[in-house]
């Protein structure tokens, strides 16, 4: 008989800020947040297929053609540092970690 | 033979001599050059030697439009000016919408060429093919709208039917980074077209509608792609915010990245005490009184006029910034109320400078001033950070050249390297003198590193649209010092032949397939993504090579200690650009085909893309 172990689960926060926030239900002039409990060892990645498996926009907004790479359309950051700075999309996420999410830049 | 998507001839206006002529824009040329950027670079390099500088009377401003302008795609009623820039005194690539584009067509011309200097001042009336260098001696001190005003009143036209392309105070006292504004608020800006202009004793072009008809060689696929372009721009993720809010995005989006320039780049972090609601797409918009100002066949929610509704400059009607407005004539300066920061952007367009170079040369000062680099005697008054008044009269100053204002008219390159030391080290600016856009580019190393190899007087690729018609990665992070310089290498070319269409940029953010069906419908050609691009290049390569013949090379592709600094604070604090700049580069030249010691185009990809005669003059025939 298998021994089965208890996962335990972290909370992490999302915010959509600005136009970002159209992709998930919001007017594109707030700032939308999500409260996430995710297992523990989650990555960056689990977190953000969660989210997008709950909206089709913010899911066709977010991934590139379905190849599990990110697309062009929305930057993130991760404890207010850019991705790529200290995390990546494998990286794991901790308990009270903070997810930004914006449109990506435009001038002119 | 029909002209279909031109309208076949080339307007030239000797200023010297007073003499104008049409000349064939002949169809040869047309697919190789397409017109806007590329016909400007061929006729900068074929026209323009080395010995003829920015202010010489044999200097070529090329005022052009494309094929697709004045024909149902949206967007399309595209000026490009191309001239040797008073900044970098190399090539220029700038450029304005509104209804130039179509007006210019509907005359019978794709083009205006001036060459010569005019004894005194004139402006160029066009009507059909009625062409005069009249007498423009009433317009002088007039600012671009009051100069479009008295037009109107002198040729009782209004609307759309008189297109006016001018320069204001900046321009007629040779202020460096004069600009070239139309239409109420549309400005092409960069590296000092408006100088040139104001050298050649050109206050304005003015362009009554003309009646003649552009063709398409398919009007029906014209239509269907002119649809399928609109509707992307309506349904792409990145395009939906674009076609609802113009730019205003921008601010929110980049202070969310760090990469929003807050008081000449001493912080990345929002100050506490601003709304963050009023900063908004939409907060900006719902802000003011607001109306569409749309361009030539334009159907985006982008171009704006506005009334402010409430301070000192209340019920004055102005023209909504774009994301550079509110960065160079607010942020940038640490102005951040939205209401003063739109008066002092259209205060910029009027009177007719670079509203990014403004910024980088106002932000500066300020900085200079609270460290004590320069006195409030040097100035001869207090500028404070934020202060519009303050900003408005270092404006003033520098179109009068008074006082201090003298030195700053030169741009912030030449004045801090006059002031030099410390003073110096705050200044924001590129060692070519490309000026940066309104964006912290140490947040977006694509841009930076575009902005110091660009040979227009800017960026050269400029942001990625749709990198993967390219093969390219959908997205790179913005501080890999690998991928960086490929994207931008790599996507060199998509952006010069835009460029070239007689078409705004944001109305080109379409996959590049769709974007060419609107081409092959309005030509007739069978152009597609790959011939584009080649083109593209060879306009980027040939300005490159017409800059390397005017002794501007690679030992200037750097930015300015401020610009390259490390961020401090924000969301990309300690990370620094420098530490890679050597690297980016080398991997940017390979990537772009250029040689890296001397910066020019190799040979092998100046004969790929058709330039065997500037291969020959840059190498050598034996190479």
């Amino acid at each position: 008989m298998s021994e089965t172990k208890s996962v335990k689960a972290i909370r992490v926060r999302l915010e959509f800020i600005s136009w970002a926030s159209t992709f998930v239900g919001g007017d594109g002039n707030e700032r939308k947040i999500f409260d996430e409990e995710v297992p523990e060892g989650a990555t960056l990645r689990d977190v953000l297929k969660k989210m997008s498996s709950r909206y089709r926009s913010l899911d066709e907004a977010l991934w590139h053609n379905g190849t599990g790479e990110l697309a062009e359309h929305l930057e993130i950051a991760v404890n207010d540092a850019l991705l790529g700075i200290h995390h990546k999309l494998d990286s794991e996420m901790k308990e009270g970690d903070l997810i930004l999410l914006m449109g990506q830049y435009m001038g002119g | 033979m029909t002209d279909y998507a031109y309208a076949g001839e080339i307007l030239r206006v000797d200023l010297s001599s007073g003499k104008t002529w049409g000349e064939k824009f002949e169809a040869a040329d047309r697919r190789k050059w397409v017109g806007g950027a590329g016909l400007g670079a061929k006729i900068l390099w074929e026209e323009v030697p080395p010995e003829v500088g920015w202010d010489h009377p044999e200097n070529r401003l090329v005022l052009a439009t494309g094929p697709l302008a004045g024909l149902p795609v949206w967007g399309t009623g595209g000026l490009t000016v191309v001239t040797r820039g008073a900044m970098t005194g190399g090539a220029t690539n700038t450029q304005a919408n509104g209804f130039f584009g179509a007006n210019i067509k509907y005359c019978g011309y794709d083009a205006i060429v001036f060459q010569g200097e005019s004894p005194d001042w004139v402006y160029l009336h066009i009507r059909d093919d009625g062409v005069e260098l009249r007498d423009a001696a009433e317009l002088l001190g007039k600012d671009t709208w009051e100069t479009q005003q008295s037009l109107e009143k002198t040729l009782n036209l209004s609307g759309h039917n008189l297109s006016v392309y001018s320069i204001g105070p900046a321009g007629e006292n040779l202020v460096r980074f004069a600009a070239i504004q139309g239409d109420y608020g549309h400005v092409a800006s960069k590296n000092g077209c408006g100088t040139v202009m104001g050298k050649k004793k050109v206050k304005a072009v003015a362009i009554e509608r003309g009646t003649k008809g552009v063709a398409a060689a398919h009007p029906k696929a014209l239509f269907a792609a002119a649809d399928d372009i609109a509707h992307s721009l309506q349904t792409d993720p990145s395009t939906k915010g674009l076609y609802l809010y113009g730019t205003l995005g921008g601010v929110r989006n980049l202070q969310g990245m760090g990469a929003l320039p807050i008081r000449n780049y001493t912080t990345n972090v929002w100050p506490e005490e601003v709304e963050t609601q009023k900063w908004e797409a939409n907060g900006l918009r719902e802000g003011f009184d607001h109306r569409g100002h749309q361009c030539s066949a334009c159907g985006m929610h982008h171009c704006h006029m506005q009334v402010i509704s409430s301070g000192p400059y209340k019920g004055q009607v102005v023209d909504e910034p774009e994301y550079e407005g509110w960065s160079g004539a607010g942020w940038t300066i640490g102005a951040t109320d939205p209401q003063q920061v739109t008066w002092m952007n259209t205060q910029l367009d009027r009177a007719c400078v670079d509203v990014n170079e403004f910024g980088w040369l106002c932000g500066w000062v300020m900085e200079c001033q609270q460290k004590g680099y320069i006195t409030d005697e040097d100035l001869g008054f207090r500028l404070e950070w934020g202060d519009i008044d303050g900003a408005n009269r270092l404006l003033e100053m520098i179109c009068k050249r008074e006082g201090m204002g003298d030195l700053l008219a030169e741009g912030t390159k030449l004045a801090a390297e006059k002031l030099g030391g410390e003073a110096q080290d705050c200044a924001i600016y590129t060692e070519v003198n490309n000026s940066p856009r309104g964006h912290d580019h140490r947040s977006r190393w694509e841009e930076m590193i575009d902005t110091c190899t660009g040979s227009g007087g800017t960026m050269d690729t400029a942001p990625p649209v749709f990198p993967t018609d390219y093969g390219l990665p959908a997205r790179v992070h913005p501080q890999d010092a690998e991928a960086v310089p490929k994207h931008v290498g790599g996507l060199r070319g998509r952006r010069a032949y835009e460029d070239s269409l007689g078409a705004c940029v944001f109305t080109t953010r379409a996959p590049m397939d769709v974007l060419c069906r609107s081409i092959q419908a309005a030509t007739g050609w069978d152009v597609d993504k790959d011939e584009a691009m080649q083109t593209g290049r060879r306009i980027n390569a040939l300005m490159r090579a017409f800059n390397l013949r005017c002794g501007i090379g690679p030992e200037v592709e750097k930015p300015s200690r401020r610009y390259g600094s490390t961020p401090v604070d924000g969301p990309i604090a300690g990370v620094s650009i420098m530490d890679q700049w050597e690297k980016m580069l080398d991997i940017w030249y390979e990537t772009a085909g250029y040689d890296r010691e001397t910066g020019r185009p190799r040979p092998e990809l100046l004969r790929e893309l058709d330039l065997e005669d500037v291969a020959e003059a840059l190498w050598g025939a034996n190479v």
